[in-house]
């Protein structure tokens, strides 16, 4: 693995060449945000370490504001964060030097994938791990989470529970970064058919069918990530990531 | 986290044989005598709950620090060392890091920084080590006191008097507090899974750091509340433990263990970055 910095947004990249004869796609790896991102960060590197030894190119990247890139997230936007999407992918492009991508996106970050495939025709293709659908939704259920960690903290004293009221997440994110959150719609992004897969690890959202009449590559993994509780444990991937690889 | 205009620049740098994964943060602002490392918290890698450890990272860097941010073996992107043990791996890594900021800095002080696991294990390496010169355990060692068991207690024993007039509950309430006193001596256990040492090895322990760790700084919160309810109580458990800058403790009961309010991550990076003014 090789770690650096690029753009001048010093953003954070860790490049896993590929071993052995490489294939000519590269696998981007876009994380998904808040604590989420945490929660995620050993699954990712497995899957980029399980890629490269399956002859891909991988590079993971930390979005502006966020994980080791530079700045803070309270100056990030969504569409600097799709910005830096393109940009990773034209630095993936440069340091494997293969002409096509395929992106994994987890999460918000599978919605920063899609809207990014639209501007980036590098991008042929869409691997989305529990992908968001509706970014006011998401964000709902960020913000619930949020308010439900206040709201059981049985030691919060009454200044405090004003201070934290104050900020509508934990990370005190700009307004607009929140509207531009909660204006994400996948159904407007046009990606749909044999371009894009959709892993999903949680049943009752597989059986709702909304992605299946996206592409008929979707997947149902069960696999327990509690996405709308509050939780700081890490997820490990094992069977998960080598069905990401897979269908990569 | 007040900040400032000073640009600080982060690298990414592989430290050792074991390629050690840290993210290296300085600024231009007059470089210290002591540089700050960051061990990990629990299975986290090195961004840290709510990126407390970039924000404390930079903050520290802006004072003219040099600050590693690591990753150890088998934790975040650094690979498992195979054979070894995991003290010998803790200590292994740590050397590693110091060679590395020693050979491009010249630096051959440090200060050390952890959350719960990675406070353990900043508490384990000092008191072996000479060269760490200050040392920070957030939600870190501690050790009951009396006065501790009284004030986690006391409020049990105050309704024990109430319920005592009420004679027609009296059983049921004996056998609720009984229940209660058990979940009380479980909540102990905590230091147990912890994996915390003994008091004598504890005291051995900070014996060592007196010899040459210049001061230390422990903050506690609601997840201390299993062995530490006062501020003060370290040092009313090892009266003995003295250095030459001091040992500050900090009380914040209503602060989560990992700060997911940034409240409190605004209250802990500034406590830390104050105490840390003192150092040349």
């Amino acid at each position: 693995m090789e770690p650096f910095y690029f753009d001048e947004r010093k953003l954070l990249g860790l490049y896993h060449p590929a071993a052995g004869l490489a294939k000519n796609i590269g696998v981007l790896i876009c994380p998904p945000i808040l604590g989420e991102y945490m929660r995620t960060h050993s699954c990712l590197r497995q899957l980029a370490i399980e890629l490269a030894a399956l002859g891909h190119h991988v590079l993971r990247f930390d979005y502006s504001g966020t994980g080791d890139s530079g700045g803070n997230i309270q100056a990030a936007s969504v569409s600097g964060w799709l910005d830096e999407v393109c940009a990773a992918s034209g630095e993936l492009q440069a340091i494997a030097g293969v002409e096509k991508l395929a992106v994994v996106g987890v999460r918000f970050g599978a919605a920063l994938a899609a809207s990014a495939a639209n501007d980036c025709p590098a991008i042929t293709r869409l691997v989305l791990w529990d992908p968001v659908d509706d970014g006011s939704l998401y964000l709902r259920g960020v913000i619930e989470t949020y308010e439900a960690l206040i709201e059981s903290h049985e030691y919060l004293a009454a200044e405090d529970l004003e201070d934290a009221r104050s900020v509508t997440t934990g990370y005190a994110l700009a307004d607009s970064l929140l509207q531009g959150i909660a204006a994400f719609r996948f159904s407007d992004q046009g990606v749909t058919g044999a371009r894009l897969s959709v892993l999903l690890t949680d049943k009752a959202v597989f059986d709702s069918g909304l992605w299946q009449g996206r592409t008929a590559n979707c997947r149902l993994f069960e696999h327990e990530c509690n996405w709308t509780t509050f939780s700081e444990s890490v997820i490990f991937g094992g069977a998960l990531v080598k069905e990401l690889a897979q269908q990569v | 986290m007040t900040e400032d205009a000073t640009v600080v620049s982060e690298q990414a740098v592989l430290f050792g044989d074991n390629s050690l994964f840290a993210i290296v943060t300085e600024s231009g602002a007059v470089r210290r005598s002591s540089a700050v490392i960051l061990l990990n918290s629990g299975l986290l890698h090195r961004v840290g709950p709510s990126r407390l450890y970039v924000l404390l990272s930079r903050q520290l860097a802006r004072q003219g620090f040099v600050t590693a941010r690591i990753d150890a073996s088998g934790k975040g992107d650094t690979p498992r060392r195979h054979g070894a043990t995991a003290k010998d791996s803790l200590l292994q890594d740590y050397d590693d890091v110091c060679r590395g900021l020693h050979s491009r800095y010249g630096l051959d002080r440090f200060i050390l920084i952890g959350l719960c696991s990675g406070a353990d294990d900043a508490f384990a390496i000092a008191s072996v080590r000479d060269n760490v010169a200050g040392l920070v355990l957030l939600d870190g060692y501690g050790a009951t006191t009396l006065r501790y068991h009284f004030r986690h207690y006391g409020s049990r024993i105050f309704r024990l008097g109430s319920w005592m007039t009420r004679s027609r509950r009296i059983v049921n309430r004996l056998l609720r507090i009984k229940h209660r006193i058990e979940e009380d001596e479980a909540d102990l256990s905590m230091v147990k899974i912890r994996n915390f040492p003994g008091i004598d090895e504890a005291r051995r322990r900070f014996e060592n750091i007196s010899r040459h760790c210049e001061r230390c700084l422990c903050i506690y919160t609601s997840a201390s509340h299993s062995y530490y309810n006062y501020q003060g109580q370290l040092l009313d458990r090892f009266p003995t433990f003295r250095l030459q800058g001091g040992v500050r403790e900090i009380y914040l009961p209503a602060a989560k263990h990992t700060y997911p309010l940034a409240h409190h991550r605004r209250i802990a990076i500034d406590s830390i970055c104050d105490w840390a003014m003192d150092f040349s």
